[in-house]
Formats: C-alpha cells, sequence, structure tokens
C-alpha cells in the first residue's frame, strides 16, 4: 500500500525549515531525479540536498523515484496555496499523529490529510487512461464499480467523480480531500466553522489539540478505506462539512 | 534544429493530424485554420473548450518536460484571459484540456510530478493521459 500525506498552507506560511524537516525524516527512498522550477534534472545529492536550504519559497521543488515522491511549491489558483506532498510505500511510512500534529502545529496552516494513496487516487481520476499502467487492489477497483462513467475522446472512459466519496479536489485556498486522519488550521475554519467539524457525530476520534489547530481519525484501518463503515464516514463527512457547496464555490 | 529535435517535432505532427481525424474528430482542428494559435491545438464549438495535444515519446530522452510546462503556463493564461487568439483569429474559451498521449507503458516519475502539478492546476477533469494511439 502506497500511504501519502498532503499538506497545505498559505502562500505567506513560512516553511523552509519544514521542508527540510520533513525530507530529513521521512524520506527514504533515494531520489532519482529532481524537478526545480520546471526543470527536470538527474538526481544529484550534493546539488540538490542543497536546494532545500536554498531555494526560494515560491518555488515548487520535487524529487522522485519509482519508489516514492517528495513535492512541494505553490499551486496557482484563484487563490493560491502552498502544498506539500509526500507519497511512499507504507513499510517505510507511516506517520504517527503527534508527529503531524507537531508539523501542522504553525502559522498559516489550512488542512491536513493521511491517507490510502491508491484509493484516493482512483477515487479522484476522472479518466481511466490516466491510471491504466498501474495495479491496484480489486477491493479498490471495486469502490468506483458504480460510478457512472461516459465514453470520451473514442475510448475513454469519462467517471463522474462527484459520486465518489473519496475524491480530492484542487480549489481556492487549498486542496479539498478526505483522508484516514486529517488536521485542519484556523485558516480552514474561514471556510467552516471549527464549532461545526467539532460537532459531527461519526468520527474514530476528533479532538482540538489547540483553539487554532483540530484533529480527527475518520475511520478504522487506513488499509481499508472502501469497507462499507468507512465509506458512509467519508460520505457524511462530505455532507456534515458541506464540500459540494465548497467545491461549487471555489473549485 | 537537430536531427532528433526535428523528428520529436515531425512525430509529433503526423500523431497530432491522425488525432484529429479519430479523438477530436468534431472538433476544430486549430493548425488548419492558421498555424499562429498559441498553445492549443483543439477546439470545441459547442462547450469553448480549448484543447492542447502533446505526445510524449518515452523512447527519446525527453527528461526536460520544458515543453509541457510551458504549456501548462499557457493554457493557465489562456483559461484566465477566457479567450485564445492569434492574428485576429478569436475563440471564446471557457475551459482549457491537456491531452497527454504517451507511449504504451510510459513510466517516468518526473512525469507523475508534472502531471501532479497539471492535475492540482487544471483541474481534475482537464488532465486525460492516454497510451492509447489514434488510428
Amino acid at each position: 500500500m502506497r500511504v501519502e500525506l498532503a499538506l497545505c498552507f498559505r502562500t505567506d506560511a513560512e516553511l523552509k525549515e519544514l521542508y527540510r524537516h520533513l525530507f530529513d525524516k521521512y524520506i527514504k527512498f533515494v531520489p532519482e531525479w529532481t524537478t526545480h522550477n520546471k526543470k527536470v534534472s538527474r538526481w544529484n545529492e550534493k546539488k540538490h540536498y542543497a536546494l532545500l536550504n536554498t531555494c526560494d519559497e515560491d518555488e515548487m521543488l520535487s524529487f522522485g523515484s519509482d519508489d516514492g515522491m517528495f513535492f512541494f511549491g505553490v499551486i496557482q489558483r484563484g487563490h493560491p496555496y502552498r502544498y506539500i506532498k509526500i507519497v511512499q510505500n507504507s513499510d517505510c511510512f507511516l506517520p504517527t499523529t503527534p508527529d503531524i500534529s507537531n508539523v501542522v502545529d504553525r502559522d498559516g496552516f489550512i488542512a491536513g490529510y493521511l491517507y490510502n494513496e491508491e484509493y484516493e487516487f482512483v477515487q479522484t481520476t476522472v479518466y481511466d487512461s490516466n491510471y491504466q499502467d498501474r495495479v491496484f487492489s480489486p477491493e479498490i477497483l471495486a469502490s468506483i464499480k458504480n460510478t457512472p462513467s461516459d465514453m470520451v475522446f473514442g475510448n475513454i472512459k469519462k467517471f463522474n467523480t462527484k459520486f465518489n466519496p473519496g475524491r480530492s479536489v484542487s480549489m481556492d485556498y487549498l486542496s479539498l480531500q478526505i483522508g484516514w486522519k486529517m488536521w485542519f488550521g484556523d485558516a480552514f475554519f474561514q471556510l467552516v466553522p471549527k464549532e461545526k467539524i467539532m460537532s459531527f457525530p461519526h468520527a474514530v476520534h476528533l479532538e482540538a489539540l489547540s483553539d487554532k489547530l483540530l484533529y480527527t481519525q475518520l475511520y478504522d484501518r487506513i488499509e481499508e478505506p472502501y469497507t462499507p463503515d468507512a465509506v458512509f464516514k467519508q460520505w457524511k463527512w462530505r455532507e456534515w462539512l458541506d464540500y459540494d457547496r465548497l467545491e461549487e464555490k471555489y473549485a | 534544429m537537430s536531427d532528433s529535435v526535428s523528428g520529436n517535432f515531425a512525430r509529433g505532427a503526423i500523431m497530432e493530424a491522425k488525432a484529429a481525424a479519430t479523438i477530436f474528430k468534431g472538433y476544430e482542428w486549430l493548425a488548419e485554420i492558421t498555424p499562429f494559435f498559441k498553445a492549443v491545438d483543439f477546439y470545441d464549438k459547442i462547450n469553448l473548450i480549448a484543447v492542447s495535444y502533446k505526445t510524449v515519446n518515452g523512447l527519446a530522452e525527453n527528461t526536460k518536460f520544458a515543453n509541457l510546462y510551458n504549456n501548462l503556463k499557457d493554457l493557465m493564461l489562456i483559461k484566465q484571459v477566457g479567450k485564445t487568439a492569434k492574428y485576429g483569429d478569436d475563440r471564446i474559451v471557457k475551459g482549457v484540456q491537456m491531452y497527454l498521449q504517451v507511449t504504451p507503458g510510459y513510466k517516468n516519475a518526473a512525469f507523475d510530478a508534472f502531471v501532479i502539478e497539471a492535475r492540482k492546476e487544471l483541474g481534475e477533469a482537464n488532465v486525460i493521459i492516454s497510451s492509447k494511439h489514434p488510428e
């Protein structure tokens, strides 16, 4: 299973030290390439590791290999946001709740999500041709078997992902997602009041870590986001926070 | 222009012509109207969608992707402005899409990073990747 951590911050957040911390603590794969400011080059440890200290915070930087990816940059939307993404296999990447709570407890934090990347990818991807070279478990593929679809561009299946509770949407201010575990900062409370989130009745765990930070574990197991109970909680979470309204207004 | 660059260019042009007759049948093929449209290749007159068709050759030493990043930047500008125009021949644009034609079995982690950015900036429904080549 591939695990993903996605973090969204305001563009005025100071994150340079955080990039270095995340890389040092969590990246277990050896990068094969670097993308820096829209230019791709083969990984050079001395040169590219230094970029974590020297690159401008508005620049996009990513390190990757077939075993994982570390990505950060500003996503250009009407209201842009800083986006950090780490993807690795679960045998080397499953950060603890206290670790991530510490990471996100800083000014400018909007939202963070920890989840099964394979499930999120299948639930989010609109065109089946976009993942035809990837292999997924039967349970994950079954999670979209009833999703309505049309054939487009001759032979590509286009899913109506509105019917997928685990989908992600990039919009103004943040990437709006559903995770196994989620954190929300005070910048998010301008979109959904903190009190509304705290009154959600179906989470495994929901806690205010401070006045500015909420944490929730939505369902039991990251390995099984497709069980009826997990899917029920994802739908309820969407309804409770009115994700449809947010998408309509900001996506 | 080097041989490899001209080779890639010619290959892309042939693929685009095939795509015009198959994948994008019913779309306007802008290259037929003028060679000077910037960034986009096909136009959906009904939904006012401008589509950029890009071939990614996995057999070539194509690890830079500068053309893709530049194209993404152009599409974002077109989306903001709401039209694409060259030499007075305007098309009103309500949406932009990027169609990436890759070779079968293509796997490149740097390409994946580009796709992450494109999906986040253009929107999930506006990035199409296919290894099924136009017949």
